[in-house]
């Protein structure tokens, strides 16, 4: 039986727009857009494959490629690959610069080859960035365990 | 009627196994005949000889293509600059823009038969010969590229045994 190998990329989202001048808590809250979903991200991987890679890379790569998970708001997200193609896959996700209209870098912090090690790097890098939502005033603390909670629930639920 | 002789009896006959018989290898071997003597030619045994040419690794493939186009004629001929750009076109189409950044040089371009003569590192030849096989248009009119003479010595280009006819033989 042939058993097909993931590799999962574990990747934070960042604006380069500067954000309007005032208090952190409301630069902060420029950069929160809970509108972008995995399937924002997903499509702009693809595309980026089909433009940096061709015909060659989509056919390859494209088609195992998809967004597991994402926050909008701690800009993060969890990038299913094959084991064979994740550097390309990984490299065309550095070389996405916009997303909706936003110019945005993706920079990838961790890389997993089984589910259960990226939810516990998940669980934890949305656990500080949620605590630091928290500390800037931008989600009360009841928001921020809900929040938490649903994250739990999302990244708990992170299949093949 | 001649008389035959009557067959002697048969417990007089001589027994089967004594009969004598054809000289057996076996036999001969232990005969202590001495073993004939064949040429010195003859007896060597055959060996595989293999010889390996090393040099320095090959910088660049030099490969001769030729473009034909499904609606031959004056519109669809290219020039230098298209011939080029048809061979980026297909490097883009099946390997995007990274595909695309392999160097290629055209050195020598024949406009009449839309030959060109093209030089790539020796590690991109294989993604430009898949590319070039891959590309069906260029511009939105139907052609093909096929790859007459691929090598990494450009002299072996020059001239093809087959093609080429000695002076005499010409005239």
């Amino acid at each position: 039986m042939v058993r097909f190998k993931n590799r999962f990329l574990l990747f934070r989202l960042h604006y380069n727009d500067d954000p309007p001048a005032g208090p952190a808590s409301s630069r902060h809250a420029a950069l929160i857009d809970p509108v972008i979903h995995g399937g924002n991200i997903s499509s702009a991987v693809k595309e980026s494959i089909l433009l940096n890679f061709g015909d060659y890379g989509a056919g390859i790569a494209a088609t195992s490629t998809a967004v597991k998970y994402f926050s909008p708001w701690t800009n993060t997200g969890v990038l299913r690959c094959a084991r064979d193609h994740f550097e390309l896959v990984w490299a065309a996700l550095t070389f996405v610069t916009q997303l909706k209209g936003k110019s945005c870098t993706f920079r990838v912090v961790h890389v997993g080859g089984t589910i259960k090690s990226v939810q516990q790097e998940t669980l934890d890098l949305d656990r500080r960035l949620l605590g630091d939502i928290q500390k800037l005033g931008l989600v009360t603390a009841h928001q921020s365990a809900d929040l938490l909670a649903k994250a739990r629930e999302e990244i708990a639920a992170i299949d093949v | 009627m001649s008389a035959q002789k009557p067959p002697p009896p048969q417990d007089q006959r001589p027994s089967p196994l004594k009969r004598p018989r054809s000289p057996s290898p076996a036999a001969e071997a232990s005969s202590k005949k001495p073993a004939p003597s064949f040429p010195a030619v003859a007896q060597a045994k055959s060996q595989t000889l293999k010889f390996t040419i090393s040099g320095p690794a090959a910088r660049f493939q030099y490969l001769r293509i030729r473009i034909t186009h499904a609606r031959p004629g004056n519109a669809t001929a290219l020039n230098e600059l298209h011939f080029r750009s048809a061979i980026n076109h297909a490097l883009r189409e099946t390997f995007g823009l990274i595909g695309a950044s392999h160097h290629v040089d055209l050195l020598k371009f024949d406009a009449a038969r839309q030959e060109g003569l093209v030089r790539t590192p020796y590690a991109s030849c294989p993604t430009l010969r898949a590319a070039l096989t891959l590309m069906r248009e260029y511009q939105n009119n139907e052609l093909r590229a096929d790859v007459l003479d691929s090598s990494p010595f450009l002299f072996s280009i020059a001239h093809n045994s087959r093609v080429w006819k000695p002076v005499q033989e010409r005239k």
